[in-house]
């Protein structure tokens, strides 16, 4: 099913918000998104990426210089009544005292369509959400997965210009979360909507978006698409917060890092203080009397975790090292390994970006 | 086999405790309920025929007069307390403001006074020597009086039940889901929509036990109508009245367990028509 009005396109002018406590949730911000476009707004708890969401709501209104457009429509003073929004809830937010199809109905009902097209409409959105045989129940016999459907369901059915989801997986356990997430993105596909997803889920954030905003302490950290995010960090903090990843750190003389345990080939780096980050996947395991061990390490850890291994070294760095091999692949605590990193996997920071992401961390901790 | 046997055996053993443990309450509800209450009975069905006191109450103008009056006066009490607890105590569970629990505090006073006390209030409002009075001296030169009438008993139960309903009401109103209105917002619904099919029906089991506690205490009050006493024809007064001055015990007992009875019924009828409004589709 399309729906029959498109998504448009949206901008954000200058955005900051300002709460009556004098608590700027949200720094200045500039936004576009495309027609049509799944954007993920990311990021750990107090980043701002609510506020955003509720901004392009209407149940916030940005700070005095702000300005939100739908299309080319301004709606930086319109409530969230006269936006046309569908919005789905973490809790899902579903009348208690409704049944399924009497919720999904609801948006119809308050737009005062004719009472056979709303049975019509609200059949069909049924049928395709797979909750025709739910029509009769109440919210309260439903579960988890089938409330967020409903959700879903009453979200849609009014052709809104654009579906807000406010971390609409989080009150899931993890399998149906996974299957949900496999739903959600079809679905967003299919309708060919608009939409914006907020999540502290970085997987999630990576599986449903066209591109994803990564935020922190009320700032844009990074926008870019998920293959971006993920392989070209800008900062320190976005490298950290997606996925996991190592950091080597030392100086750097002639390309190679003198490090604890060994020394790191960077013919990328320029003599001096460096630090270059790499994923766990993208480190390879050697014997440790290999001519390509440039670094050595102790395994003191490991985890199989079905596809993997999962090892933690010590003796390279300070910190552990993570690596991962193949899982069927023995090691032991206590075993000597050597790992060799290609200087192509490694991801490095311009000073500048490491200094000031540092700088923002000391003063307010996360 | 053994183990279940010997597991009712412990259950058995267990409920003969238990039963142990509700003796006290058992002998005190039989002592001072039960068996006073079938007393009464019997009492009230005393007389030349069977049921000719429930008949005489039913049928004479006097009695029934007294009988509707008290219904009409409890149930528009409730109403009109219900609706005011609802305003008050959405604003007060949604707005802070310097004072607030101050305010609350004095909101709940009245729950302290005696019956007595709320009717010496009453006078002292709309009494003859009662402000209403002065003020209708200064305007139209004659005392504007309401203290004695059901007026004056109206003003000073919705006065005394407030307090039980706008506490109920505030603590239901700061659990009611936020986004659950945001949710409504999101499809355009005035908020006349919202107060509908939201706040009000979030609100339901807190107005429904509230105003059920609200109509009984209006139902069976005595002290403030006694203390405004003269030409109030309520219910419990007419009892009082057939009890200690006419000495007509029997016509007493029948009016109380009318009374019971029928404070009773308009509870289950209330409930009964909340609960099927709640679930239309089931």
């Amino acid at each position: 099913m399309k729906l029959d009005q498109q998504g448009v396109s949206i901008r954000l002018e200058n955005c900051s918000k300002t709460f009556a406590d004098g608590n700027r949730a949200l720094q200045p911000l500039d936004l576009e998104i495309r027609a049509g476009e799944t954007l993920v707004l990311l990021g750990p708890s107090g980043c701002g990426k609510t506020t955003t969401l509720r901004m392009i709501a209407g149940l916030e209104f940005p700070d005095e210089g702000g300005r939100i457009l739908f299309g080319d429509e301004d709606v930086t003073r319109l409530p969230i009544e006269k936006r046309q929004v569908g919005m789905v809830f973490q809790s899902y937010a579903l009348f208690p005292n409704m049944s399924v199809a009497q919720n999904v109905a609801y948006g119809l009902k308050v737009q005062k369509c004719a009472k056979a097209e709303i049975r019509q409409r609200v059949d069909e959105m049924l049928q395709m959400m797979e909750l025709s045989h739910l029509a009769e129940r109440k919210i309260d016999q439903l579960s988890g997965g089938q409330r967020q459907r409903v959700a879903l369901a009453r979200a849609i059915i009014t052709n809104p210009r654009v579906l807000l989801l406010d971390e609409p997986l989080t009150a899931l356990d993890a399998i149906l979360r996974d299957r949900l997430r496999a739903d959600i993105d079809r679905l967003l596909r299919s309708l060919g909507i608009t939409a914006i997803y907020v999540t502290h889920d970085q997987e999630e954030a990576m599986a449903l978006g066209d591109r994803i905003v990564v935020m922190d302490h009320g700032r844009v950290a990074q926008i870019g698409t998920p293959k971006q995010i993920y392989f070209q960090p800008q900062s320190d903090f976005v490298a950290d917060f997606i996925g996991q990843i190592n950091a080597f750190e030392g100086e750097v003389r002639d390309q190679w890092m003198t490090l604890p345990g060994g020394r790191l080939h960077c013919p990328h780096l320029a003599d001096g203080e460096a630090r270059v980050y790499c994923r766990p996947e993208d480190i390879e395991l050697v014997d440790s009397d290999s001519v390509d061990a440039h670094l050595q390490g102790v395994v003191e850890q490991t985890q199989f975790v079905g596809d993997r291994n999962r090892l933690w070294l010590a003796g390279i760095m300070p910190r552990q090292v993570l690596v991962e091999s193949s899982g069927r692949v023995e090691f032991a605590a206590g075993q000597r390994v050597g790992i060799h990193v290609r200087s192509e996997k490694m991801i490095a920071l311009e000073p500048r970006e490491l200094i000031r992401s540092e700088s923002v961390r000391e003063v307010s901790p996360c | 086999m053994k183990y279940t046997l010997s597991g009712r055996l412990l259950r058995g053993e267990q409920s003969a405790r238990l039963l142990l443990l509700l003796l006290p309450v058992l002998i005190i509800s039989a002592a001072f309920f039960l068996l006073p209450l079938a007393r009464l009975l019997v009492i009230s069905f005393e007389g030349d025929q069977w049921g000719a006191n429930y008949w005489q109450a039913l049928t004479e103008a006097r009695y029934l007069s007294s009988l509707v009056d008290t219904l009409l006066l409890s149930v528009s009490v409730t109403l009109v307390t219900l609706a005011i607890s609802v305003v008050c105590g959405l604003f007060l569970a949604r707005n802070e403001f310097a004072g607030k629990s101050l305010l609350v505090s004095l909101l709940t006073f009245p729950l302290a006074f005696p019956g007595v006390v709320i009717g010496f209030l009453v006078i002292m409002l709309g009494g003859r020597q009662g402000l209403s009075a002065e003020l209708g001296l200064m305007i139209d030169g004659s005392r504007w009086t309401f203290a004695y009438s059901i007026a004056g008993l109206f003003v000073g139960y919705v006065y005394f039940s407030i307090p039980r309903v706008l506490l109920t009401v505030i603590a239901a109103a700061e659990k009611l889901d936020y986004q659950l209105e945001e949710a409504a917002r999101s499809f355009g619904a005035s908020r006349y929509r919202i107060f509908r099919d939201v706040i009000l029906t979030g609100l339901k089991p807190a107005l429904l036990a509230s105003g059920a506690i609200c109509f009984a205490t209006s139902m069976g009050a005595f002290g403030t109508a006694f203390a405004l006493a003269t030409d109030i024809n309520v219910l419990p007064m007419t009892i009082y009245t057939e009890f200690t001055l006419g000495a007509n015990i029997a016509m007493a007992a029948a009016l109380s367990i009318l009374l019971g009875l029928i404070t009773w019924l308009v509870l289950f009828l209330a409930r009964m028509l909340s609960g099927a409004d709640a679930s239309p589709a089931a």
